[in-house]
């Protein structure tokens, strides 16, 4: 007994010696505060791909405060602000555009910027065929006029100062650098390596872990006033351990959090929490293929069925607003009102009309497996189907799974509803029309497998009118949105906000849908 | 002996290849479209046509399956679908962050391990051997996500004792060049003289060490507590009781070196396991490791990922089976 005694003297000494040589936690963070450091935690891994080419995910959030783009779209005002080009024009047919670049930037290697680099990041992306290379699609030849002038001439009209200024696609690296061989120069960028004209450029990053940032002394806004010198974004999943670090200050911004947490954030004092219209909706597809749902009228009952009133108040705990057409509101070229709402009887009218007034037969939905959310609409729309005789069978599967289903060409393979999220990659309706709506050879995205010749007429006379007269555009996709809602080929879940949870202290966010997910650190500091 | 390693190595061998073959096939069996994957989350038909011939996948299967094992006899376990980084060097990434790891907390639980399992076994139906016994169930069947959780609401929420998690303070990270030799946060620091790195490293080691070693100590102090019990009650041990050698010189000497054997096996195996199950404990830690690797690579269908993590959790598992083996035939009553 003495001697275990004496055993738990000793552990008890380690443990407070230990814990003694681990100090206190403004030891860790009294740092980053004194050297101005920003840190984001990060729900998902900061950085996938190190291609600005490629790179088709949430690490842009990493690439917009390394890489810079020709132009930056405001979508609250709808104005196209510069950055690396001052100026741009476009002749009246939308086939050609002129843009003017700015001088005296220089990149990370020490190169200056010119015409040069920006028609080799352009042909770069564009010929990759990765990520959202297909933006650049309407680019069939780029002249250089001289060393900050370029000329940009396409194979069809096209918008090309949203393309210029996405979230995704838009970089412009370096081409002494970049080597001019795609599969040499990805396996260089993915050793870690970089080279724009950003704020920030790589210091160090461990993959899986995190990307720690510093800033470029040469810069080309300078670094006059208040800025961060260090940005860090450190991966971290799970989400109960995301919330602690934010109440305990040890990061100044992160998102995706679950709605029960985000609403218990809002009332703490050390945190501010931005809530805002977004551009990601749910689409939940009809398979229009099969019996019964190509019958136009079980359509419609099926969509009369929808809770979409309690789906916002149960599922997204108020974080969402009511979908008013395919594409989220807050989109130009939006309808502003869905002819749907929540209405059984209406609902029973349809099935009468489709000679199946008493319903009688059971339809498939395929949500991603482990998304909670997904699964609470899944149950609380087979309640409400079960009201008018519908049996609805729940298939939870990977989103990999359920894609592939939906894709077959055995038309019994693929599931009647096919639950999924929609982000907007182009700020244009035209990301959602065209790959969702638009008649295709073979089944990608198109996975309610809805033909409509007109419906494409319509959708490619409003592609090619967004690069001429963008009001009489907006016109054509609220005309797109009346057919798709009149043919009633998706069920749509709602808009959903955009939340950013911040400490208190931390200024100068602009919240623009345009950008999800991204701060920009340079315009950024935390007051004292 | 040498005899049996070799057999032991040659039917190792079988045992890879049968993995290699049984994970490619399954890989190739579950209905995913990785060529999309590959290509972006919104690729379009013809990016994705392009990925397929880009990744081999236009060729029939045999094909794939000679090529694949053609690379992987010069280690190359193809590229992830999502990061698109070569997959060997990213096990290679995470390997040591989680060796680190596992090391530190298979030696805590060897050491208590043994430790409260000699107590258990000398004051055998006393409270403190209810106690110890009560534990090693504890330990072992605790889920380690909820103790991580549970450590870091009370000693970082509200001690404010130690980090949240993470290999090293997020200001140290920014303000210092970290060595690189070994991997080994603790190992590089002091081989560069680093100490500030040392006391940072290993402040953020102690939670995720604790969590991780509570399964080998319970399984150790379970196996050493039934081991020394049944050694306790031979007529050698009466007898040297009886020549009034000291308590100590009885269990320490006599009676633990007759029944580590067993112990060492455990300790092998828990070392395999925790090496390729830290999953939990390196998500709620943020611990850039292998365990958080593979079960990235697992939900997001990443099959080079999956089948390269496959073929590593067996090569852990064959290896220290081996060690094991050949650790328990140098006794010589096995041999025997």
């Amino acid at each position: 007994m003495k001697r275990f005694k004496l055993l738990l003297t000793i552990l008890v000494a380690m443990a407070m010696l230990l814990t003694g040589c681990g100090g206190d936690r403004s030891g860790a963070n009294g740092g980053v505060q004194e050297a101005s450091i920003a840190v984001y935690s990060t729900p998902y891994e900061p950085i996938l791909d190190w291609d600005p080419s490629v790179c088709f995910s949430t690490d842009n959030s990493v690439f917009h405060n390394v890489y810079e783009t020709l132009l930056y779209y405001d979508l609250n005002k709808d104005t196209f602000e510069p950055v690396l080009a001052t100026e741009y024009s476009n002749s009246d047919d939308g086939l050609v555009w002129n843009f003017k670049l700015r001088e005296g930037v220089k990149f990370h290697d020490g190169s200056d910027f010119t015409a040069e680099d920006v028609k080799f990041s352009i042909e770069r992306t564009r010929d990759c065929k990765m990520g959202p290379s297909y933006m650049w699609d309407a680019v069939k030849e780029i002249n250089i006029i001289n060393d900050y002038e370029v000329e940009l001439v396409l194979s069809y009209p096209d918008s090309i100062e949203l393309v210029a200024s996405c979230a995704y696609a838009s970089f412009i690296m370096s081409s002494e650098s970049v080597d001019a061989d795609f599969k040499t120069s990805t396996a260089w960028f993915n050793e870690g390596k970089e080279c724009g004209t950003g704020p920030y450029m790589l210091k160090s990053q461990t993959p899986g872990d995190k990307v720690i940032l510093t800033k470029y002394d040469n810069y080309w806004k300078g670094w006059e006033g208040k800025h961060f010198t260090d940005v860090v974004f450190q991966y971290t999943s799970e989400t109960a351990v995301r919330r602690q670090i934010m109440e305990g200050g040890e990061a100044d911004v992160t998102y995706d959090l679950p709605a029960l947490d985000v609403l218990e954030l809002q009332k703490n004092d050390a945190i501010k929490v931005s809530v805002d219209n977004g551009l990601s909706d749910i689409i939940i597809f009809m398979n229009t293929s099969r019996a019964p749902l190509n019958d136009v009228n079980i359509r419609k009952a099926c969509a009369y069925a929808f809770p979409y009133e309690d789906k916002l108040k149960y599922v997204d705990l108020g974080f969402a607003t009511l979908a008013t057409d395919v594409i989220p509101s807050t989109m130009w070229g939006a309808n502003q009102k869905s002819p749907y709402y929540y209405d059984l009887d209406k609902a029973k009218e349809y099935l009468a009309a489709a000679g199946k007034p008493n319903g009688g037969f059971t339809l498939e939905f395929a949500y991603s497996a482990g998304s909670e959310s997904w699964k609470k609409i899944a149950e609380m729309y087979k309640a409400e189907l079960a009201k008018i005789g519908i049996t609805l069978e729940l298939a939870p599967a990977s989103w990999d799974t359920n894609w592939t289903r939906a894709k077959s060409q055995n038309k019994k393979d693929r599931p009647d509803f096919l639950i999924t999220m929609q982000w907007a990659d182009l700020m244009s309706p035209a990301y959602a029309y065209k790959p969702m709506f638009h008649s295709e050879d073979t089944v990608n995205w198109n996975l309610s497998y809805y033909y409509n010749p007109k419906l494409d007429k319509l959708i490619d006379e409003a592609i090619r009118m967004t690069a001429i007269d963008k009001d009489k555009a907006a016109e054509l996709y609220k005309q797109c949105g009346q057919i798709v809602a009149e043919d009633c080929v998706v069920l749509t879940g709602g808009d959903k906000k955009d939340i950013m949870i911040f400490n208190s202290g931390f200024e100068g966010y602009y919240h623009n849908a345009a950008y999800k997910g991204i701060v920009f650190f340079y315009d950024c500091s935390r007051a004292k | 002996m040498y005899k049996y390693i070799l057999k032991r190595v040659l039917l190792s061998i079988i045992v890879l290849f049968g993995i290699i073959l049984i994970s490619f096939c399954i890989t190739r069996v579950i209905p995913t479209d990785v060529a999309a994957k590959w290509a972006g989350p919104k690729a379009t038909a013809e990016q994705v046509a392009a990925a397929r011939v880009e990744l081999g996948l236009d060729l029939p299967y045999h094909q794939q399956f000679f090529n694949y094992c053609g690379d992987l006899l010069h280690f190359d376990l193809g590229k992830s679908y999502i990061t698109h980084r070569p997959v060997t060097t990213e096990i290679m990434n995470g390997l040591m962050a989680t060796v680190e790891l596992v090391i530190l907390a298979d030696l805590l639980g060897l050491i208590a391990g043994v430790f409260l399992g000699m107590y258990s076994a000398k004051h055998k139906n006393k409270f403190i051997d209810y106690i110890c016994r009560f534990s090693s169930i504890t330990f072992v069947s605790m889920p380690s996500f909820w103790l991580g959780l549970a450590l870091q609401l009370i000693f970082f929420g509200i001690l404010s004792l130690l980090p949240l998690g993470g290999r090293i303070s997020t200001a140290f990270a920014v303000l210092h060049q970290l060595p690189d030799i070994t991997g080994m946060l603790l190992l590089d620091s002091l081989l560069t003289g680093n100490f500030m790195l040392f006391a940072d490293a290993l402040k953020h080691l102690i939670l995720p060490v604790i969590v991780v070693s509570i399964y080998p100590t319970g399984l150790v102090l379970r196996q050493t507590r039934s081991a020394l019990l049944e050694i306790l009650n031979e007529d050698y041990m009466t007898a040297a009781k009886s020549y009034g050698l000291k308590d100590r010189v009885v269990y320490w000497r006599y009676a633990l070196k007759n029944c580590i054997g067993p112990t060492i096996t455990a300790i092998t195996y828990a070392f395999a396991y925790t090496l390729t199950n830290t999953c939990l404990v390196e998500a709620i830690f943020s611990w850039p490791g292998i365990g958080k690797y593979i079960a990235n690579a697992v939900t997001n269908y990443d099959f080079p990922a999956i089948m390269g993590t496959t073929l590593f959790t067996a090569l852990v598992y064959v290896i220290f089976n081996l060690v094991a083996d050949i650790i328990a035939a140098s006794d010589p009553r096995v041999r025997m």
